[in-house]
Order: C-alpha cells, then structure tokens, then sequence
C-alpha cells in the first residue's frame, strides 16, 4: 500500500466527500505478490482481507462488504474502537460464520446473524 | 488489579478502551467461573471474551496454560445457555491447536453430533475436524459421511470444509466420501454447492479424466452459485489445456452473458489465459474488460486493468480499443489501479501518442511509491526499444526522473534502463552517456558511480568528442570515496590508452591521483601510469584497452586462492588457469542413496590404468541408469579421451541379506564405431556402501562417434546371516538389468567462455561455416528451445543470449565451446516460433 493510501483510508474526511464516481465508501485493492487485498476505513477501524488463488479481487469484496455490514450492524452506536473491542465478542462469532478457517463460508448477512445467534435460518426452512 | 471495564458502566472519557491493561495471569485466574454449578452464562462469556481477546493480541500461551483453559471451557457443554454454548465452540477451536489431549472431549461433541439440533451439529463438526488426526477420524468418519448429505445447509457446508481441511492430513480417507459430496454439487443452496464443488475437485484433482468429466457433466448449466461458476470456469480453462472439445470455450462465452459481474470477470480473464487463444476469440473477452474499466467499483477496474495488463503482452493491438478508458484511469485514486492503467498504456500505445503519454506520466509519477516508479520505468525502456525513434524524448524523461528524488533500487532501475537502451539503439549513446554524467555529478549510489564510469571508460573513446567526458571523470577523483576514486582512475587510464592525442593529458591527470589517501587508487595511478609512459602499443592494448578474459572469474579465484595458500617461487601465471566452465564435481560426488563409500582401491587401480590415456578431456554428469529405490542403484559418468570414453559405474547394494562380489557392468555397444577394451570390477560390495566399477570403451581418433549400450550388471551373490553378520562362503552368478547409456555429441564438447563473441565469430569466417535448418515441432516456446539446444549441444551461451522473454516469437541463441582435441567452436542458432520452433544453425570451426 502507497503512503497516500494508507492517507487516503484512515483520513473520514476523504471518505465522505467521496471519489469521482460518487462512492463515499472507498475500498481500495492491491496485490502483493500472488495475493489481493482489499480494504476500507470504516469510523475507526480499518478492515482488511486478503486472499489469494480463487479468492481474487471480486470475491474478497463481496467479503469485505459483508464485514462491514456485520461491524455496522454490531455497533448501532457508531464504529470506535472502544465500541470494536467491547463488542469484540459478536464480532468474532459473526466473523466465524463468515470464514471458516481460510475459507468462505456464508456470505449472506441474515443468515450470518442467524446462525450467530443459534437460530435457524429462515430462509433456508 | 484487575482492570477490565466490561459490564461497568461506560466512562464518559473517550479515552475509555476495554481490555486495556488485561494481564493474562489474572485473566486464567478466572478459568474457575467455569467449574460452577450452575454456570453463570455472563460471566462466562465476559472471560471466553477475554481469552480471545488475548489471543488475537498475540499472547502466547503456554501448553499447559491452554490445557487447562480448554478443559474448563469444555464443562461448558451442560450449559443450555445459547450464546455461551456458542461462544465454548469458538474457544474450543482455538485452543484445539495449543492444548494437548484435546480428543478428551469428542463424546460431548459426538453427542451435539448425533443430537436435534442442527446449529450444535455444524459447531460440533468443526470442533471436531479441528481435533481429530489421521488415527482417530476412521472412528468418527460417519459423522462427517451423514453430515455432508444433512438437509440443512449449515450442517453440510460445515462437513464439507472440514473435509477440505481434512484432506492435508488423510487425504485418502476423505476420497471415500465422493459418492455424497456429489450429491451436494446439486444443492439448492448455493454455499453448499461451491463448497461441494471445491472439495470434489480436491479429491479429483489428479485424475485428469475425472475432472474432465465433471466439468463437462457441470457445464451444461446445473451450477447456480456464482462462487461455485467461478470455480467452475477455473477448471473448465485447466481442462482446456488438454482437451479441444468446444464445449468448454462455448461455456466461457456464455459465462460472459451472466448476471454475476464476479462471473463475467472469471470468463474474460479465463479466456484471456488461454494459451491458443486467437484475436477473434479473445476480442468478446477484452470489450467486457473495457467495460470495468468505468465501473464505480475500484476492485472491478482493477480487475480488469490487471488482466489487460497481461493481454497486452501477447495481444497489444486488442487492447488498443481500450486506450482511451485506460487514460482515464491515470488520475484514478486507487495508485494500484492508476500504475497498471499507466503500463498498459505504455506497452500498447503506438508512436504518435508516446510524448503525449509521457506528459501525463510526468506528472503522475511524483504522487506514487518507488516500487510502482520502477515497474512504469521498466515499461518506458521496453517502450523505448519498441520505438527507436523516440528515444530522445523518452531519455530525457528518464534522465530528469534520476534527478528527482528517490531509493537506491529504483535509481538503480533507471540508470540500468538508460545503459540498456545506450547498448541496443546506438544512435542513443551520446546522449545516454551525457545524461548519465550529469547523474554522477550528484550520484550518492557508490555502486551506480562506479558502474557509470566503468561504461565511460568503455564507450567514451568511440563516441565525437570523447574529451567532454574528461572532466566528469576526473572531478570524481577528487569529490568521492576511495571505491569511486578507484574506478575514475580506471576509467582515465582506458581513455588515455584508446586515444593517443590525449594521452599526455590523461598522464598529467593521473600523476595527480599518486597522492592519494587511498592505497587502491594509488596502486591503480602508478600501475597505469607505468604501461601508459612505456608507449608500447600492444602492452597498452593488452593490459588496459582490451583486456580479454576467457576465463571464468569463479576458476580464476579459485586458482588465486590456490597460489596463496601454496605459495611457489613460481610466478602466477593466468594461462594455467582453466578456461572451463565450472560444472558440478563428479568423481567426489556422494552417491544418491547417500550411501557410504567403497575402499579406495579399485579407484586407485583405475587411476594407474587410466593414466596412460592421455589427457582428460571431459567428465559428464552423472547419469542414473536404475530407480532410486530398486535393489541396485547404479549411476554412470562418462569420462572423455582422446580415443578412448572411461565409463565410471557408481553400484550401491540395497539389500541387506546380499552382499556382491565381482561386480562388472557388461556394456553391449549398438553402434560398430565402439569397441570395449577392458573393465575394472569392483571386488566386494556389502550393504549400503557405494563400490566403483570401470569399463574402457576405445573408438577411433577423431571419429567421435554416438551411439547407445545396451548395460547389464554382472557380479556374485552371496547371502549374508543378518543377525550375526556372517557372509556364506558359496554364492551364485547373477545379473541385473539396466537402462542404456547413451554418448552423444554434446558428450565430446566442453563449455567455454569468450570475451566477445562477433570478433571470434569473424575470425572464423564463413569459410569455416556449417549451416542447417531444423524444424524443433515438440517446442511449443522460445525459452524452451533454448534451453534445450543448449543442453543438447552441451555448448555454453554468451552474451546473455540464454536470458529470453517467455513470450518471444523470435531470437538469437549464441554459443561457445570446445570440441574433443581442443578445438574451439562456435554456434549461432536463429530460432522463430511458428507452429513449432524453426531454428537455423550456424556452426563455425577451424576443424571441419
């Protein structure tokens, strides 16, 4: 990632006036190497995926989208890192269902919050 | 004190951070709360909340500290708290790799596994592929069997990536389950589906037909999940590497009309990956790129920049439609995507739009990182050498970037971009060694200085007015350190050598570098200032202007470190430096078996023998004529006479109960131009010790011909009591067949270097030349033929003629050695890539 980058992400006032094509919510991709990564400021916190192989640019936005619908959900109250960490719990469990152990595992967000909290999921009944 | 915050009341201070300050030892402390009866579901998971807070923080636990956390978080499976059960799995995964005995608490999970509760099934199941190792999933494998084909999707995905992680460690065992993971592939849910569909392809992915069947079976449209279509297109395009059924490509297209963007992509970029691909084909797949190009979504453009980045390799004229969205992309904000946007442009821009380009390039490149600088100055040299015309313009770009700020490495990409084009375009020199002067005025780079010099004593001379570089050179005589000051030194002296009318100027200036600090530079000014004054024209020649080395620098080290270590009154001399290039040692070379050596006596016999051959001329590599693992292992190295080839057998007995006697190799040869002489056997060959056996094989002085033997191993087993060790006195004639050798011509040629080629080349003359065509049809690339003529004709490449870019249809392959008798050779192999490889070899030797 270039400094401006780096700028770029963590600065909220660059986020909300947005890019050209009007997208407040900026996600940025690189790749290093053999692996993509893409990520995006979000309130305080920085989210980052990477992949590599299969889980190339697109797929890990799809991912990365999902993420940041999770944390947003989680912390109604806005995302700082006080608000991160005391709802570090839920956010491990939702991340969980989400990959699995390097893998992609659900991608939808009902059923993500569902399945976290040990219900079944209704659109699957 | 403990000072977690969690449950109190939230301070209004913004400094308020939980956890902050949480020490593990008070934390594990706490591993008590566990033990309670009941359990108290808050409190519980406010600490499984701390631990892997901890352990996401890096604290390390030790083995076992994680033990005993994992034992008390498992008495958490009476607990009917929802979320703490939850909560008990994640810490249960966690700590499955830090703790030990861990299988402990496969009941409790065998219980959730064969209860109701589908949610407790899918934890339990990852819990459990977590914990389970080769030994024990034989016992708990029916689990995984029924959860895979479970109606609900979370139980099934849940099995089938355990089988995925599963089949690292056993994978034979996870084949078995390929009847219900087939199943999954036509699940209506769409997850399961992509996880059925990678973990069959896992289980299939070395039999090629299987998979070909199953993407053939797939493509006709059964495949919903567009993760599960993008893994399908992946092994449709693998397929297609062997398979030219239409099928395939006609899915690819029609993947391109698909809803998914993410599906679309995969398509383009699969197409665009093939290797026989046409322009017609590949002209679908670029539009659909071009229209990413403008998408809102900064992966989508990178997407897509990347993969016509790739394209515009082979297919630069496609990629032209694309110019114009690229060049848009220049200012993008995303610098990944603005870099890639800028190379494409530069590998396929044409000639008219180049100084345009670099006006947007000059500005952009002040606001990107050195490593995406020197990826666009790599594209500006190929562009450069792409359009001869413009080298002006465009090295003058480069030479105000080197001005610019920057590190070492990317400075060091542009000055070697700069040297490069200087080397291919000629009419460029001047300018190219003006631009790189004004760089050494203020080159803070000791290695770039004193490569630059070395350049200007090598090219200045020729150039109209060699005497403006003086003054460059010199001035770092002065203003440098002792490294730089060395090579300016040098340098003068070669410009006082190569022109006469300067001489006694460059005199004046060296006698002024005798009163140097620096022992080197002094060494150097006096050395030069001695061959200079004598105005002998051939030692001036010889030892400044054109000094030629046809030695390895590796041997000449080798045999300087040699002389010092054993100091002669003798002086150095260079010409008993061998010019050989330096291959792998093979008569020390341990055996593959690593087996120990055989007494020492049938090779000083050999060596007694062998002496009266004459001069060795060459020792091959080694060549295995058995299987590393057969009862037997033989390898071979031919060593080459001036009439005669030494056949070294190297014979490693496997076994242990035999112990051989008398062992021989008869050779058979296929061709009358061979007559075998005589073999040296080697006595007796125990278990495990490497024994050495001869043959002599005589042909005609100055024949050199090819041909094969037919090899048997020949010798006398005897049994041998494995307990005591004792060896039977009877034993019995066997012989053991092996592979054939083969002596060809590259057997009777040796690698050498020389200094420069062309000159060697026109010495020769055409007089002394062989031409033929051959058409390498199994060559599918530049690189590979090579590789391999070199290989074959056992010549080495000069003039860095070996290094080739992989997708080069046409190149110049030159190549230096010497033949049996010491006769030099020297090959020239034009190849072109057509349907094959057409290559046309030039030979040249004063020796027909």
């Amino acid at each position: 990632m270039t400094r401006d980058e780096w700028a770029l992400s963590r600065n909220s006032l660059d986020q909300q006036k947005g890019d050209k094509y009007g997208d407040k919510n900026l996600p940025l991709v690189a790749s290093i190497g053999e692996k993509y990564v893409v990520y995006s400021g979000l309130g305080e916190l920085m989210i980052f995926i990477t992949g590599s192989c299969e889980y190339d640019e697109l797929i890990l936005m799809d991912i990365l989208a999902t993420m940041i619908e999770i944390v947003k959900g989680i912390c109604k109250k806005g995302v700082t890192e006080a608000g991160v960490i005391e709802a570090y719990h839920k956010i491990s469990i939702h991340s969980d269902e989400l990959i699995k152990s390097g893998f992609l595992n659900i991608i939808q967000n009902d059923t993500i919050y569902s399945y976290a909290h040990m219900k079944y999921d209704k659109t699957t009944k | 004190m403990n000072k977690n915050r969690i449950g109190e009341k939230k301070d209004d201070d913004d400094s308020y951070i939980p956890f902050q300050g949480l020490e593990k030892g008070i934390v594990l402390q706490e591993k008590r709360l566990f033990s309670e009866t009941p359990v108290n579901p808050r409190k519980c998971s406010t600490l499984i909340t701390k631990l892997l807070y901890l352990l996401s923080q890096g604290e390390k636990f030790t083995k076992q500290e994680a033990t005993d956390v994992f034992f008390a978080v498992s008495k958490v499976f009476q607990s009917k708290d929802i979320p703490l059960r939850r909560m008990m799995f994640l810490m249960l995964k966690e700590l499955s790799t830090l703790a030990d005995d861990v299988i402990i608490i496969i009941a409790s999970l065998t219980k959730d596994m064969s209860g109701n509760v589908p949610i407790y099934k899918a934890n339990a199941i990852r819990v459990l592929c977590r914990i389970t190792d080769s030994s024990l999933l034989p016992q708990v494998e029916r689990y995984f069997k029924q959860a895979i084909v479970d109606k609900d999707p979370h139980v099934a995905s849940a099995a089938l990536i355990s089988g995925n992680h599963l089949m690292k460690s056993s994978p034979e065992l996870v084949k078995r389950w390929v009847s219900e993971v087939q199943e999954t592939v036509n699940s209506k849910s769409t997850m399961v589906q992509y996880h059925g569909l990678a973990l069959l392809h896992q289980i299939k992915q070395h039999d090629r037909l299987g998979v070909s069947k199953l993407v053939t079976s797939l493509v006709r449209g059964s495949v919903k999940s567009p993760y599960a279509m993008c893994l399908l297109i992946r092994l449709a395009a693998e397929v297609m590497e062997e398979s030219e059924d239409k099928i395939f490509f006609e899915f690819l297209e029609s993947c391109l009309r698909n809803r998914s963007e993410m599906v679309v992509y995969e398509a383009a970029r699969a197409i665009c990956s093939l290797k026989n691909v046409s322009t017609k084909d590949i002209a679908q797949a670029v539009s659909v790129l071009q229209m990413f190009l403008s998408s809102s979504k900064a992966t989508l453009r990178f997407a897509a920049v990347r993969t016509l980045n790739k394209v515009a390799v082979t297919f630069p004229l496609s990629v032209t439609t694309c110019n114009l969205d690229m060049e848009s992309l220049i200012t993008d904000s995303n610098r990944s995507i603005a870099t890639l946007a800028i190379t494409t442009l530069l590998k396929t821009g044409n000639e008219s739009s180049v100084d345009r380009l670099m006006k947007q390039i000059t500005s952009f490149m002040g606001d990107i990182s050195d490593e995406f600088k020197i990826v666009v100055v790599d594209a500006i040299r190929v562009l450069t050498i792409k359009f001869p015309q413009k080298h002006r313009s465009l090295m003058t770009f480069l030479s105000n970037i080197l001005r610019e700020e920057g590190g070492y490495e990317y400075k060091k990409a542009i000055v070697d971009s700069i040297l490069s084009i200087v080397v291919q375009i000629p009419e460029s020199k001047e300018a190219g060694l003006g631009h790189l002067c004004e760089f050494i005025e203020d080159c803070e780079f000791t290695f770039l200085a004193t490569k630059i010099l070395h350049l200007l004593g090598q090219e200045g001379p020729n150039t109209k007015q060699p005497s403006k570089y003086i003054r460059y050179i010199y001035n770092r005589t002065s203003l440098e350190n002792a490294f730089v000051r060395s090579s300016a030194v040098s340098a003068l002296a070669t410009f006082g050598a190569k022109l006469e009318n300067l001489r006694p100027s460059i005199i004046v200036l060296l006698r002024r570098c005798l009163y140097d600090n620096d022992d080197e530079v002094r060494d150097r000014a006096s050395f030069y200032l001695d061959v200079l004054e004598k105005r002998d024209a051939p030692l001036v020649h010889r030892l400044i202007s054109n000094v030629n080395i046809d030695i390895p620098l590796v041997n000449l080290e080798q045999a300087l470190k040699d002389y010092l270590r054993n100091p002669s009154k003798k002086a150095f001399d260079i010409t008993d430096v061998s010019t050989e290039v330096a291959e792998a040692p093979v008569v020390k070379k341990e055996t593959t078996t690593g087996a120990k050596k055989g007494p020492a006596s049938t090779t000083a016999a050999a060596a007694t023998q062998f002496a009266t051959f004459g001069k060795l001329f060459k020792s091959s590599q080694p060549v295995e004529l058995t299987e590393s693992e057969t009862e037997y292992v033989v390898s071979c190295v031919k060593h080459i006479f001036n009439d005669r080839i030494v056949f070294q057998y190297t014979v490693t007995n496997t076994l242990k109960e035999q112990q051989l006697e008398k062992v021989m190799v008869k050779m058979v040869p296929q061709s009358a131009d061979f007559k075998v002489e005589g073999a040296i056997s080697a006595p007796v060959l125990p278990f495990d010790v490497a024994g050495t056996t001869y043959v002599s094989v005589k042909y005609v002085p100055g024949g050199h011909p090819s041909g094969t033997f037919a090899c048997t191993l020949k010798f006398i087993v005897k049994e041998v009591d494995t307990s005591t060790g004792d060896v039977d006195d009877s034993g019995f004639d066997d012989d053991y067949q092996l592979e054939e050798i083969e002596v060809t011509t590259s057997d009777y040629m040796k690698k050498t270097m020389v200094s420069s080629f062309q000159e060697e080349w026109d010495r020769l003359g055409e007089d002394n030349e062989v031409v033929e065509t051959f058409n390498l049809s199994t060559m599918k690339t530049i690189p590979d033929a090579v590789k391999e003529i070199s290989t074959y004709l056992g010549m080495q490449a000069v003039d860095r003629s070996d290094q080739v870019e992989p997708k080069k249809t046409k190149h110049v392959l030159l190549l230096a050695g010497k033949f049996a008798g010491d006769v030099p050779v020297l090959a020239m192999a034009r190849m072109k890539l057509q349907t094959g490889v057409v290559m046309q070899l030039l030979v040249r030797s004063e020796d027909q």
